[in-house]
């Protein structure tokens, strides 16, 4: 090589040749290897001792576990070609694996190259070939791992895949793209023309500015839109892809395409049942209302009218009953008010309601000469609405039946109400300081036959005891489950 | 006190102008929707009125109520079947007096003309 270098170049070529970033290997014309430089040893893991002097083949055989090597017989010809024709060849990517040097076993590491051969001439004479590589196992293994991955994406049956030219407004296509928009057995080139011309009139102006209002830091697109396919049916798709830029314009859409018009068709026949749903929910709700309303205008009917016939009637006894019959529609319909008030057909607090109903009462019943006082102690309680019907007419009948036989010949007394719940056991109270029996409760009269059959009802358990200072009755009820 | 009732329902309008009469006050009516109500107004003045929700025709005792109030200042004691919140809430409005539930205790009614004579 010293006879080549110039006498006043500075830096001597050898050493150039030596600090070449790029891989090179000497050949001479029987393809023996005559020099290697560092760059080429290094990225072939390779020692200067083990390759010159050998030749080109034996110092880089072929792997033989790999029986699609065919990187020797490619190198060959492209060797032959340069040393035939006298002008460098660059070959195309080849696989090539090499010898791990220091591996015991043998093995070879898969490597990719591009290698590229040129001859060396003094004096019109072929003299020697320079083989130079370039390591690009990673970038190929890569690209080829991309290549797998839109392989498989493309089996995923119905997506259709396409690219857009956005500046000459040509599409290209897969087959799979083509079908979705109702071109059959088409794919390749297309005019973007073709495919907006299937998308619905109503979905146009949303396409378009999807692709248009992307930006060179937010290029994603993402669209759901409706296909008219020539026979007029009409196919829901969803495209997703990427707007890829140039000098700063958008110049490329790159996307795939999805038949969505399953899961449109099945969301859209579950809208329509949810609005179905709320609607008739709401009839429901009105519904209720208005019976409710009119339940409870009827019972104020009914006792308007015993009020009324009570009011109209002259013989004491009549009035009476008259008077007592009112008293006892109205415990059971102001439950009915109750009902409104707690948002909730089935169940009522009574907590409230119980005071209000003695009052009502002790002003209904004609005691209004004496003086009774009534001291109500009702625990805020959740009641189913039957239960607190029949424990409005138990309170009616017990308080009424105090009111009018305790304090015969009194001028005033006391009753004293009380509702409590421990556990699943109700307890109703009534007791008074009056003359010590309550003679009502032992008559037969009706209302003693509505407590005892209210209690049955119930299975409830009843007692009644002359105390200290008076009588007392007390229920126990147990609470029905739930 | 002068009280109107306005109620379509006769039989209910009948028991509240006995339980009124009872607790010592005149009334004025019963009337059973806006015109008939307009009628003894023109006439006599209330110095409150009995206000049923849901009057003959369809008509609507809230706007009959409105009516009363803007042009007479005279404040309703209002009785419905239907005092859900939503109800109530747009009552409130309208200066009540009172709101009675349907069926209501005879009781209530008096203690609200109470509450009302007292200011």
């Amino acid at each position: 090589m010293g006879g080549g270098e110039s006498a006043n170049a500075r830096v001597p070529r050898s050493a150039i040749f030596a600090a070449s970033p790029h891989g090179y290997l000497v050949l001479d014309t029987d393809l023996m290897i005559i020099d290697v430089n560092d760059r080429y040893l290094c990225i072939t893991g390779s020692k200067a001792d083990d390759l010159i002097g050998k030749l080109l083949f034996d110092a880089f055989p072929d792997d033989p576990s790999d029986a699609t090597a065919d990187g020797t017989n490619n190198l060959r010809k492209s060797l032959e070609i340069v040393a035939a024709t006298g002008k460098p060849h660059r070959m195309a990517v080849q696989k090539y694996n090499i010898p791990i040097r220091d591996s015991v076993d043998g093995a070879f590491e898969e490597k990719y190259w591009q290698p590229f051969n040129a001859p060396v001439f003094q004096d019109g004479q072929l003299i020697a070939l320079i083989h130079h590589v370039e390591d690009v196992t990673s970038e190929f293994i890569g690209r080829r791992d991309q290549a797998i991955r839109l392989n498989l994406a493309k089996q995923v049956s119905g997506v259709g895949y396409g690219e857009l030219d956005l500046q000459t407004g040509t599409a290209n296509v897969s087959h799979e793209l083509a079908d979705l928009f109702g071109y059959p057995d088409t794919e390749g080139t297309f005019p973007i023309t073709k495919l907006f011309e299937r998308i619905h009139p109503d979905d146009l102006e949303h396409v378009k500015k999807s692709l248009e209002g992307v930006t060179a830091s937010d290029a994603t697109v993402n669209a759901d839109y409706r296909i008219v396919l020539p026979r007029g049916d009409i196919r829901w798709l969803n495209t997703r892809g990427e707007v890829l830029f140039e000098h700063g314009k958008p110049a490329r859409f790159i996307g795939a395409s999805l038949d969505l018009t399953h899961s449109k068709k099945r969301e859209e026949v579950l809208q329509k049942t949810l609005t179905e749903r709320d609607k008739l929910l709401e009839q429901k709700e009105t519904l209720l209302g208005d019976v409710n309303h009119r339940i409870k205008n009827s019972l104020h009917l009914v006792s308007s009218i015993l009020r009324l016939e009570a009011a109209s009637v002259e013989d004491d006894h009549v009035k009476h009953s008259l008077q007592q019959a009112s008293l006892r529609v109205h415990a059971v319909s102001s439950v009915h008010e109750l009902i409104y008030k707690s948002q909730n057909v089935t169940h009522v607090d009574v907590g409230e309601y119980i005071p209000q109903l003695i009052d009502f009462l002790s002003t209904s019943t004609e005691t209004d000469s004496r003086r009774i006082e009534n001291v109500v102690y009702a625990q805020a309680v959740v009641l189913p609405t039957d239960l607190a019907i029949n424990l409005a007419l138990l309170i009616n009948e017990l308080v009424t039946n105090a009111h009018k036989h305790a304090f015969v010949e009194r001028e005033q007394g006391r009753v004293d109400v009380r509702l409590h719940l421990e556990g699943t056991l109700l307890t109703l109270t009534v007791s008074d300081d009056g003359i010590g029996s309550a003679k009502g409760l032992e008559r037969v009269g009706l209302g003693s036959k509505i407590v005892a059959g209210i209690v049955r009802q119930l299975g409830a358990t009843m007692e009644k005891r002359a105390t200290e200072h008076g009588y007392c009755v007390e229920i126990e009820i147990p609470m029905p489950a739930g | 006190m002068n009280i109107l009732i306005v109620e379509d329902e006769f039989l209910i309008a009948l028991d509240l102008q006995m339980q009124l009469e009872q607790l010592q006050h005149s009334v004025l009516g019963p009337v059973k929707d806006f015109a008939a109500c307009r009628e003894v107004v023109t006439q006599s003045r209330p110095d409150l009125a009995f206000m049923d929700l849901r009057l003959a025709n369809g008509e609507s005792g809230e706007d009959l109520a409105q009516w009363l109030l803007s042009e007479y200042s005279i404040r309703c004691i209002f009785m419905s079947g239907n005092l859900d919140e939503q109800t109530q809430t747009r009552l409130r409005a309208l200066e009540p007096i009172a709101m009675l539930g349907k069926p209501t205790f005879p009781h209530l009614i008096a203690a609200a003309i109470e509450d009302f004579a007292r200011g």
